[in-house]
């Protein structure tokens, strides 16, 4: 029971999983990640032209999970890896993204830090490997974090 | 002539060191390597393999004149399925990407390259007519792991190296071979359980080597002619430290010999060590310097390949080994058997 | 004295918690009984016109029509029944579907019910239920539960005002103070703010005690026009205003995390129907999941300034003692959370607030407008009712 991504569902965002392709919308130009059904900027356009993303972006907030707080498909992980970070990105060209950060074992994530796509195992579910994108911190701070 | 155009590698930043594997074992066999490389619990070989080709090709417009893709790895995700073609999607290759996977023994990785050499100089065609500016991307990953309490386990570590190969470059390829011979064991996994085994006596995995390469050695020569005692063969072990003795049986000059140095530093790496170990090489060759490089699976199969370099071999910056050797942080042994899945319960 | 179209006449919800020998069929219908007693002139079942139910999984055994199952356990098998999802929400919006039939005219007398089972499961298995009311296909696979989501909005509310996790500590200790006199709450026990400070940590920076529990539990509301509340009660309880808000599902696709725009909106609707303003509010109950939740909600429905949240609880503002308690009950922290019947649950409360019903140590004193806050997820909808006390 309970909420279930199929691989058909997982199949059709890999474009965005893997490459990280968005749509700029023929009507205004702003960039939706992943193109949806409409411009989430003019509410118009549904018609969008596949842009790449560059990969290159911010932190926006973050937070460190663990066992705990962890969805089922992330337990293994949790347990070889120990709890892992979670942030929601602000990618350069405007969109945001929710992804796991990979960070340094001695380091944590600071609001505003540079960041840069990586592809990584997010899961496996009934054998198959879901590959997706997650977000390595770069230029860290010693020492640095934010009260937790 | 087909060469090599670039290279590049990735070696995940955790290391392992052996003292480490002392502390926990009492010993550590790994014959010659002083730490490994160890990939996050998130990373396979074709996540390893994936940032080894995008450090080498960041644009898109470079990926869209690669017209093959090679994958080798002993480890790849599925045992059956196509990790090629997963690394092409990662990648955003072009839809008509001719993929190959070629897997089981250590000397994938050379062979692959060797392959790509033959398929970018027209000898065998992958899929339609080559375009001169096509180029073949060649990308070997490694993740292995074999039991917790076995020997051959502790020298085995991560990484990945993509090479680039087109129908000319500044490293092209002055001689290619191949021997065979049937020596049994060596190194093998039977079964699913996904551990290593090795034939355990050293004498006779020797002698199947050196059998299996000395073939190569004698082509290698006739090869290069007068110019073979300034060829710098690298021969890749997966025990850096009975290289010389090996080449010193192969009847090679103790100065011609190199060195595994990539392999001391970050571990056995199967199927991508051969290409890593020609990596570094090349990052640092002059012009007019020979290479050659063999890598064989034990006593049975083995590749050779040899190399004109004419020019500065592409290495970006982010993607050079010297750069990456040392690695970052260093785990203590229970973090790594956390890691590598070794203390996950039954059942998992 | 307030007279609006709707009133609230009766209302009981179930002891919220591990209730092992009951399924939903079984609190539905507790509560629904207790809730007939609790009319205070009597109504008979044959009254009731309508059913609004909210449930988001139903136990895992009914995916669909739990409302007919649940209508035809107690006996009313062909009263027209809908069964209402917008996941915690659930019930807001059951109430809101009650509250529309009764002013548009389509029914006299409504029930509204929300019930959730959530403890049937192993907790291999419950972790599916964490993480059910956020985008799955992205925040799920992102590897967040419910807790995590809550966290990513913590961590950056923190940020930006400069305050650390004592700001959210002190509200689940002020929870924890007003349910453990509930004898409906799940957790009824006070917790001291060391504990708060000290518990595990779930998603940093949310610790155990910032996080309500998952819970069994059912609530049940009659509404009556304002023709026919009389005739069962001489002091039925007016909603005057009432309204909903939407806003896109995932947390990411928002301009910011620290205000929920969905409670905006529906506080807007709810004070401008009402004729009211925030200052009005006498008590509310509002959607706790998370510590967190609370300060943004007094935030969005006006009750202070952004990042102002925390000086409420601290000065003891929304304590049982200040000028606008909240959560008396013990908010969903220490009363419990069955998704679907919290919002119900709410609307409970507030009427047993102004019926003066409640236990001495949490009533609050002349509870003459009370406000009902109930959140979807991470502010993917929500729910803003006022009440007020008739004569």
């Amino acid at each position: 029971m309970g909420a279930h991504i199929s691989i058909p569902l997982y199949q059709r965002a890999i474009p965005q999983r893997y490459r990280l392709e968005a749509g700029r919308c023929r009507g205004c130009g702003h960039i939706n990640f992943p193109p949806k059904g409409v411009c989430a900027a003019c509410r118009k356009s549904a018609e969008f032209e596949p842009v790449s993303l560059n990969g290159r972006g911010r932190v926006h907030t973050f937070t460190r999970v663990s066992a705990m707080g962890a969805p089922p498909e992330f337990l293994q992980y949790v347990e070889r890896r120990g709890p892992y970070w979670v942030g929601i990105v602000e990618l350069e060209e405007g969109p945001r993204v929710v992804a796991q950060l990979v960070v340094p074992d001695d380091r944590q994530p600071y609001i505003g830090q540079p960041v840069r796509m990586v592809l990584r195992r997010l899961y496996e579910e009934d054998g198959v490997i879901r590959y997706g994108y997650k977000f390595e911190t770069l230029d860290h701070h010693a020492g640095d974090g934010t009260e937790g | 002539m087909a060469a090599i155009v670039g290279c590049a590698a990735y070696i995940p930043r955790w290391r392992i060191s052996a003292q480490e594997y002392v502390t926990a074992w009492g010993t550590f066999s790994g014959g010659g390597v002083r730490a490994k490389a160890v990939a996050d619990a998130d990373e396979d070989a074709v996540t390893m393999g994936w940032e080894a080709a995008r450090r080498l090709l960041p644009e898109a417009a470079d990926r869209r004149r690669v017209r093959a893709l090679y994958f080798a790895s002993t480890t790849p995700p599925y045992r059956v399925g196509t990790s090629a073609a997963t690394l092409a999607a990662m990648l955003g290759l072009r839809e008509d990407v001719s993929v190959y996977d070629l897997t089981t023994s250590r000397r994938s990785g050379l062979a692959a390259l060797r392959l790509a050499l033959q398929d970018a100089s027209g000898r065998t065609g992958a899929g339609g007519p080559a375009e001169a500016d096509d180029w073949i991307l060649v990308v070997a990953a490694e993740n292995p792991a074999a039991a917790p309490g076995s020997d051959l386990e502790h020298g085995l570590g991560h990484a990945a190296a993509a090479l680039l190969v087109g129908s000319r470059g500044p490293a092209p390829v002055i001689w290619d071979g191949g021997s065979t011979r049937e020596y049994l064991g060596g190194i093998f996994l039977r079964d699913e359980d996904g551990s290593l085994q090795q034939q355990a006596v050293s004498s006779y995995t020797d002698h199947g080597d050196e059998t299996l390469l000395r073939p190569l050695i004698t082509a290698l020569r006739g090869a290069c002619g007068d110019g073979f005692p300034r060829v710098a063969v690298m021969l890749a072990h997966r025990e850096p430290a009975r290289v010389a003795r090996l080449g010193a049986r192969l009847g090679l000059a103790e100065e011609q010999i190199r060195p595994c140095t990539v392999t001391a530093a970050i571990g056995d790496t199967g199927a991508a060590a051969a290409l890593l170990e020609l990596q570094l090489v090349l990052e640092t060759a002059a012009p007019g310097t020979h290479v050659a490089v063999l890598a064989w699976h034990g006593g049975a199969a083995a590749d050779g390949l040899a190399l004109r370099v004419t020019g500065p071999v592409l290495v970006p910056q982010d993607g050079a080994i010297s750069g990456q050797l040392e690695g970052g942080a260093q785990l203590t042994y229970v973090r790594y058997a956390r890691l590598q899945g070794y203390l996950a319960a039954r059942g998992r | 004295m307030t007279v609006s179209d709707v009133a609230v006449v009766g209302g009981a919800m179930t002891r919220f918690g591990e209730t092992v020998d009951a399924g939903i069929k079984e609190l539905f219908a507790e509560a629904y009984h207790r809730a007939l007693q609790s009319v205070d002139k009597g109504i008979d079942p044959g009254d009731i016109q309508a059913a609004f139910i909210g449930t988001v999984g139903s136990g895992g055994a009914q995916l669909g029509q739990p409302a007919p199952l649940l209508m035809g356990f107690v006996g009313l098998p062909h009263v027209p029944a809908y069964r209402l999802e917008n996941a915690c929400a659930s019930g807001g919006f059951a109430l809101l579907a009650g509250i529309h039939a009764i002013v548009s005219g389509q029914c006299d007398v409504c029930l509204v019910a929300g019930v959730e089972k959530m403890q049937d499961l192993p907790p291999s298995r419950a972790r599916y239920w964490l993480g059910v009311s956020g985008d799955t296909e992205y925040e799920r696979l992102a590897g967040l539960t419910f807790a995590g989501i809550y966290a990513l909005v913590a961590q950056r509310y923190l940020h930006d005002y400069g305050l650390s996790h004592e700001a959210l500590a002190h509200v689940a200790v002020k929870n924890h103070a007003h349910g453990q006199h509930n004898r409906y709450a799940h957790l009824r026990r006070a917790i001291t703010l060391e504990q708060a400070l000290r518990a595990p940590e779930v998603a940093n920076p949310l610790r155990l005690y910032d996080c309500c529990p998952a819970s069994d539990g059912a609530a049940v509301v009659i509404l009556a026009s304002k023709a026919r509340a009389r005739a069962f009660t001489d002091r039925p309880v007016y909603i005057t205003g009432w309204g909903a808000g939407t806003d896109y599902l995932a947390l990411h696709d928002r301009p910011t995390v620290t205000s929920f725009r969905a409670t905006r909106q529906a506080a807007a609707q709810a004070f401008q129907r009402a004729g009211r303003t925030p200052k009005d509010v006498r008590f509310a109950e509002v959607h706790d999941c998370f510590t967190i939740a609370e300060l943004l909600a007094y935030e969005d429905l006006g009750f202070c300034e952004p990042g102002q949240g925390w000086r409420l609880v601290r000065e003891g503002v929304t304590g049982i003692d200040g000028p606008l308690p909240v959560n008396a009950s013990g908010g969903l922290k220490s009363k419990g959370h069955p998704l679907g019947a919290t919002g119900v649950a709410m609307a409970v409360e507030i009427l047993s607030q102004m019926q003066g019903r409640v236990e001495p140590e949490r009533q609050v004193r002349r509870p003459d407008v009370g406000l009902l806050h109930n959140v979807g997820g991470s502010g993917g909808s929500c729910v803003v009712c006022l009440f007020e006390q008739g004569s």
